[in-house]
């Protein structure tokens, strides 16, 4: 007989399994260094695990995480704690630089739901629907967030996104 | 291409890089940092601390007039070996803040035999955790002599102390908060300060034998620290250090327990050494607003 401590972490791992994963995609958007992106987003975890008995029954944990791991985004940026890393070549990743940097506090400085939108439309790659749902919103609506939080981050970016860096970094 | 289609296929590209980024963080290792686990050691090179110099004298007097025996210990429960030692006497352990299995380990080691438990309310405490011992830390005995073990239950409930045991006197205890010598923390830290020492109110403090001392760093809202606790001397004897990485979520702190220090011990020092995530290798400055507070139980051996 499995005691409920025993159900809620089986429900955590669950839960940290799925999310694991698009949780630190978007955090790394919104650093543009991995591993703070990293760090950030086991706090995010660290928060829900310490709640799991509220957040875990609520429909979309996910959704609340996310919120949680978007406020230490933006509380670490202005902290200044999100440092530039060199992150060693065998990661998959190419090493942050000014160009993802750039993008990742355009991002920041958008409303979050216009940045909420780019992250799981043009991010995680969600219908436009879905992302209605997920922030249970109309269509419309998201469709409006999409256009204007493109336009804003694109302006910001578009002096950088020009013609593609030779990578001989570092 | 519009600045618009570079955008999103950027936001796409980096999205999916992320995602797939290796990252070996494991659900069970979040869910141990709530229980504050012992953490893997993170480089000792550590150029931000915040130590605590705790200049004291740890001595072994008793200032108030308890017996040890105030509570139902049955001093004679068997022990399980009778063996004399042939170099005659040792002296028992500090046993008061240990758990009540830590308590038995140190007695095991030390050649004694865990007599009665008696559970008694505690303030100081925490359930679980040896409150008292009968007879005193320091005690010459045989080896193989009992050692009885009073366990704190908790908190009193109510206002009440005393349960269905004998009346206890009421230890007064004393806590001393200490404040930082320099005068103002958050400005040091904010310019890129990387330690500050602070030192116990009255450096003529005596303690005595098997007091615990708790030096807790405290995280300021906004930010999460991680730290690892270090203290030294080495020569502190019979300290009990909790160690091992610390989680500090912001508003939060976390705590060293020194306990079972030994006579005489001077100049204890505690270090937080301070990171501001697990993966950190190079320490971070300290957050504006962190402080350290000590707290110091001053109990009867």
């Amino acid at each position: 007989m499995s005691s409920s401590a025993d159900d809620d972490s089986a429900s955590f791992d669950t839960f940290f399994r799925t999310s694991k994963s698009p949780l630190v995609a978007m955090a790394y958007l919104l650093t543009g260094d991995l591993h703070s992106a990293q760090d950030l987003t086991q706090e995010a975890f660290l928060r829900a695990w310490s709640r799991w008995s509220r957040i875990g029954k609520y429909d979309d944990p996910q959704a609340w995480t996310r919120r949680v791991l978007y406020n230490l985004v933006v509380s670490a940026s202005r902290a200044n704690k999100i440092r530039q890393r060199n992150v060693a070549t065998t990661r998959p990743i190419p090493p942050p630089d000014e160009l993802h940097l750039t993008l990742a506090a355009a991002l920041r400085s958008l409303p979050e739901k216009q940045m909420m939108a780019l992250v799981l439309h043009d991010g995680a790659g969600m219908s436009v629907k879905e992302v209605a749902h997920e922030m249970s919103v109309p269509d419309g609506t998201v469709k409006s967030w999409l256009s204007r939080g493109r336009a804003s981050a694109a302006t910001v970016l578009a002096p950088m996104s020009s013609p593609p860096k030779e990578s001989d970094d570092e | 291409m519009s600045e618009v289609d570079k955008l999103q296929e950027l936001v796409r590209e980096q999205y999916r890089a992320a995602e797939s980024a290796s990252w070996d963080l494991e659900p069970e290792t979040v869910r141990a940092q709530r229980r504050r686990r012992s953490l893997p050691a993170i480089d000792a090179k550590a150029l931000v601390l915040i130590a605590a110099a705790v200049v004291l004298i740890v001595g072994g007097l008793l200032a108030f007039g308890r017996t040890p025996t105030h509570h139902s210990i049955n001093s004679s429960s068997s022990s399980t070996t009778t063996t004399t030692s042939s170099s005659g006497t040792s002296a028992t352990p500090n046993l008061v803040g240990l758990s009540q299995a830590a308590a038995a380990e140190e007695l095991g080691s030390a050649g004694f035999n865990v007599g009665a438990i008696t559970l008694e309310p505690s303030s100081i405490f925490p359930v679980g955790t040896v409150s008292a011992s009968d007879p005193r830390s320091g005690s010459l005995l045989p080896a193989g002599a009992t050692v009885a073990l009073v366990v704190s239950s908790g908190p009193p409930s109510g206002g009440s102390t005393t349960g269905t045991s004998p009346p206890v006197t009421s230890v007064p205890s004393q806590s001393t908060t200490v404040t930082p010598t320099t005068a103002a923390v958050a400005s040091n830290c904010a310019s890129g300060a990387t330690s500050f020492t602070m030192t116990a109110a009255s450096a003529s403090t005596c303690i005595h034998v098997g007091t615990t001392l708790t030096v807790t760093f405290n995280s300021p809202g906004g930010w999460s620290s991680y730290g690892q606790w270090s203290s030294s001397p080495p020569s502190i004897s019979n300290a009990s250090i909790l160690s091992g990485g610390s989680y500090v979520p912001s508003g939060k702190s976390a705590s060293l327990v020194l306990n079972a220090l030994a006579a005489g011990t001077t100049g204890v020092t505690a270090a937080f050494d301070n990171r501001c995530a697990p993966s950190d290798t190079t320490p971070c400055t300290i957050p504006p607003g962190s402080f350290l507070t000590l707290t110091v139980y001053v109990v009867p051996a």
